[in-house]
């Protein structure tokens, strides 16, 4: 199958590098998320470690913690989408980065393999939010009313591929239901640990839907909280670790 | 009469926003300094708000001051400065 790599973005590291990134429709841009990701697995992690970048997207995750020499050659890396294991691969290849991409919903790439660590920065907002918001342009969302399907899968399963003291790093963003996503690690997990937080202003494509967002926060699927004349969001990374 | 100074809410403004000290003029806006974007936005007012102990949090209109002339008139229209 032939994808068409349509243009190139740039991604600024914490150290002022910027990375050059190809992508192409239907693959998942590098969000503020996956900035605060990486910042947070690069805090914990200080030796070099086999990792599986889960939903990559364009990569990003892989690539940057590869430049910080902090896993181990290959990286492993696996997205639902074939335009994303496609740009991976050309990113990968354009830092001169070993790396094993597969594609497949979460872990299903992947039966049989263990890993140190586990990035997951796949989507994890109420599906409702994501259709209307400036992030997902068309990208499939299904992520159930309250954003908790597709991070309490992972969470159930991702035991299975780590080796012991291997550590799952995922996002939680206050536009899906956290105290339910909290809940399920713990029962999956005995150590985790809030590593990176982050609150930010909801974006004016988002504040155009207030009623949406006021119906799912009354029904407890979304956290909002107004302050400075913003609405504010926020975004935790969690440190989960198997024993 | 509030004893905080402009020099300390500029210095606020630029500890925000990690910049070298004396970078930020009174008509330099958003626009001309990287990383006072949306989240820099944010920051600044939390910083204004510790230095303001809580008063920033509850003026609405200082989320669209997007430059360091507007964020001083809105601190001098509260009486803060």
């Amino acid at each position: 199958m032939t994808t068409t790599i349509e243009s190139e973005i740039s991604f600024t590291l914490e150290n002022g590098k910027e990375l050059a990134l190809m992508i192409a429709p239907g693959v998942f841009s590098p969000t503020q998320t996956t900035r605060l990701l990486i910042q947070a697995v690069q805090k914990v992690i200080s030796t070099h470690m086999s990792l599986l970048d889960l939903g990559c997207g364009t990569g990003v995750v892989g690539l940057a913690l590869h430049l910080q020499s902090l896993v181990k050659s290959p990286i492993y890396a696996s997205d639902l989408s074939s335009a994303a294991v496609h740009c991976s691969r050309e990113n990968f290849s354009v830092y001169q980065c070993s790396a094993d991409v597969r594609e497949g919903s979460l872990f299903e790439p992947w039966l049989g393999k263990k890993f140190d660590v586990i990035v997951d920065d796949i989507s994890g907002i109420a599906q409702d939010i994501a259709v209307i918001s400036p992030w997902f342009n068309g990208i499939p969302c299904e992520t159930g009313s309250d954003g908790t399907a597709l991070v309490i899968n992972v969470l159930r399963q991702a035991s299975t591929y780590l080796n012991d003291g291997g550590r799952l790093f995922f996002p939680v963003i206050s536009l899906s239901n956290v105290s339910l996503i909290l809940k399920e690690a713990e029962k999956n997990f005995d150590k985790i640990e809030m590593v990176a937080r982050q609150e930010w202003p909801m974006p004016v494509e988002l504040k155009e839907h207030m009623p949406l967002l006021k119906k799912l926060e009354s029904e407890g699927h979304i956290k909002l909280k107004e302050q400075f004349g913003m609405v504010l969001c926020y975004t935790e990374i969690y440190c989960a670790t198997h024993s | 009469m509030s004893t905080i100074s402009s020099s300390h809410v500029m210095s606020t403004i630029e500890n925000a926003l990690k910049l070298q000290p004396g970078t930020l003029l009174q008509d330099t806006d958003a626009q001309q300094i990287d990383g006072w974007d949306s989240i820099g936005q944010l920051t600044i007012l939390v910083a204004l708000d510790n230095l303001f102990d809580g008063k920033i949090a509850n003026i609405p209109e200082i989320a669209g001051a997007d430059s360091v002339n507007k964020i001083f008139t809105i601190l001098r229209n509260q009486a803060l400065l």
